[in-house]
């Protein structure tokens, strides 16, 4: 099947900063395309791009195989683009969306208007103006003029910004209704444990580069297969280390003993009987832990920092 | 031309006050302009300056020419601020991503958009003129409303003219905009009549032919009175043009 979107050797540049240094990102169609990575990584500049808001330097970059930097305005129906900006301040939300349905040329405009109001809850706002609303709601005006067109794609950059845990719930939701109905959404966040829920696919972006992509089993799958205990007291750490199930053991800033092993299955008898007979370790407390997607990315990160540093 | 009108609802609904009053200041303008016409001769002798030589009659032409050349002076201020923020502020804001993620090109938003303002910005001239032109037809002669249009034309052009400039600068920076603008026109009229032939090539004395289409009841189109309207076209066009090619070469 054609991807939905196919990135190739994109490069952009603000002035001397670089912002993505050779990107290639394919988003299969009918996935829900997790793109993460921290403040600054490129995130905003690449769906930007792909919303054709910004001129690139080098690569190509198609949305349904169509080259956007050539495409005619008409390219904008295949996606829904929620930016990371601020909406227009003096209109009510109802006038905004229906700005927006009457340049899409949406044939039933009121009802369609009505019902995605109605999806992410604002229809008893609607006659408010958007400067007088909070952040939550304004995103959800935001995801509202997305969603309106109906479109294909939907490129929405931290759709969770700024919501509550229930809207953040609700928001998931609609998202994988719209996946089970053929479309195709790529979000970006820094939080990972949001996307991590209902991704199907991932990227990660530190400083303009991609770190690592794929379908989400796969970049999971090696985290899958550890498992990670926290322990309070006094220990040695080379010796823990000795161990030879062990895959590392830090101290975190608790002052807590973090050990990672292999094995998935190692049963806390044995860990906890070796650390007291083998390593003499004094214990406090003892607890196991899940390895997160998060923890994972840190991971990633600070591996990558501290090469830079040494560098 | 669809997206020139929604924005032209747009901007009037949410300015209504501003449109209004704007309105109403132009016809009051008017008003002063026609009764001050009309009782020249009483309030000269309010002065104490009996038998003032008259050389003209009160006449509709001599009213409107004081009411339009207040309002050359009062539009081209109003065009100017009015037009400033109309694209940088969005840029600005990032508002502009909303909009340009509708299927529309940018080109025909920026067009659109700027277009509607400065239409939100002369239509309460224009209606002001016409209430005047009704009110001078009561006191004086009637004037035929094809002078009225005739007369309003150039000065709209000159409008359109500050208008599209203002823009052009509002497209690259939000803060300076008004007073780019007007070291602009300034320089650009400076440099103009240093060169003598070339001075009747400034926009504002290519828009001067509305004084005499008011004075000449009998006013045709001549060749030099074209040569001057298309002059003034070219100069509305240029600042527009670069405007659109600038903001189709931006980040936004
Ligand atoms: N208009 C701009 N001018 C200059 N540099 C910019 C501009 N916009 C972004 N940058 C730089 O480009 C890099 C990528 O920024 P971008 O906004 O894409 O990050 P992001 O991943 O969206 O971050 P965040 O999570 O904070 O939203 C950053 O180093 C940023 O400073
Ligand atoms: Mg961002």
């Amino acid at each position: 099947m054609e991807a939905a979107v196919e990135i190739a050797n994109l490069s952009k540049n603000y002035g001397k900063i670089r912002a993505l240094d050779n990107i290639s990102l394919t988003i299969p169609s009918t996935s829900i395309f997790g793109y993460l990575g921290p403040n600054g990584a490129g995130k905003t500049t690449t769906m930007k791009v792909l919303a054709g808001l910004l001129h690139y330097n080098q690569g190509s970059v198609r949305i349904f195989g169509e080259e956007v930097k050539t495409a005619p305005a008409s390219q904008k129906r295949l996606f829904g683009f929620l930016p990371d900006a601020t909406l227009p301040r003096n209109y009510k939300i109802e006038r905004f969306l229906r700005v927006s349905a009457h340049m899409h040329s949406i044939s039933d405009l009121e009802n369609t208007i009505r019902s995605v109001m109605q999806k992410v809850g604002l229809f008893n706002l609607r006659l408010r103006k958007i400067g007088s609303l909070s952040k939550g709601q304004k995103q959800r005006v935001g995801l509202a003029n997305a969603l309106l067109a109906d479109p294909p794609l939907l490129i929405l950059d931290e759709p969770n910004a700024g919501l509550d845990p229930l809207g953040r719930v609700k928001i998931l939701q609609i998202l994988k209704d719209l996946v089970t109905d053929g479309k195709t959404i790529l979000l970006s966040s820094h939080i990972i444990g949001e996307v991590d829920k209902i991704a199907t696919d991932l990227a990660i972006i530190h400083q303009g580069k991609i770190l690592e992509q794929g379908k989400r089993e796969s970049i999971t799958k090696e985290i899958l297969g550890q498992s990670k205990f926290i322990v309070g007291g006094k220990m040695d750490i080379s010796r823990v280390k000795s161990l030879d199930y062990i895959v590392s053991c830090d101290i975190d800033h608790l002052n807590r003993y973090v050990i990672q092993v292999t094995d998935e299955h190692l049963s806390t008898d044995r860990l906890l009987l070796d650390l007291i007979q083998k390593v003499e370790a004094q214990i406090q407390y003892f607890s196991s832990a899940e390895v997160s997607l998060e923890e994972h990315f840190l991971e990633k990160i600070k591996n990558l920092i501290s090469e830079e540093d040494s560098a | 031309m669809n997206t020139v009108l929604i924005q032209f609802k747009n901007d009037i609904i949410d300015e209504k006050l501003k449109f209004l009053l704007l309105t109403v200041l132009v016809t009051l303008l008017s008003f002063t302009a026609i009764i001050g016409t009309f009782y020249m001769d009483e309030i000269m002798s309010l002065f104490g300056i009996e038998n003032f030589p008259s050389l003209f009659e009160p006449s509709a032409a001599l009213a409107f020419q004081d009411f339009f050349g207040d309002q050359v002076l009062f539009g081209l201020l109003i065009m100017t601020l009015g037009s400033m923020g109309v694209l940088a502020s969005e840029i600005e804001s990032g508002a502009i991503s909303f909009s340009l993620s509708r299927p529309i090109s940018r080109k025909s938003y920026t067009a659109s958009r700027i277009i509607a303002r400065i239409l939100a910005l002369t239509l309460p001239f224009i209606l002001g003129s016409i209430v005047g032109w009704v009110y001078v037809n009561l006191m004086f002669d009637p004037m035929p409303l094809v002078t009225l249009f005739g007369a309003m034309l150039p000065i709209v052009l000159l409008f359109l003219y500050m208008g599209f400039l203002t823009t052009f600068f509002s497209s690259q920076m939000t803060g300076l905009n008004a007073g780019l603008t007007t070291i602009t026109v300034l320089i650009l009229q400076l440099t103009i009549s240093i060169f003598q032939p070339i001075e009747f090539l400034s926009p504002f004395a290519l828009s001067n032919f509305w004084a005499e289409i008011l004075i000449d009841i009998n006013f045709k189109w001549t060749f030099e009175i074209l040569g001057k309207f298309f002059g003034l076209c070219l100069w509305v066009v240029l600042p527009f043009i670069a405007t659109l090619i600038s903001m189709d070469h931006r980040d936004l």
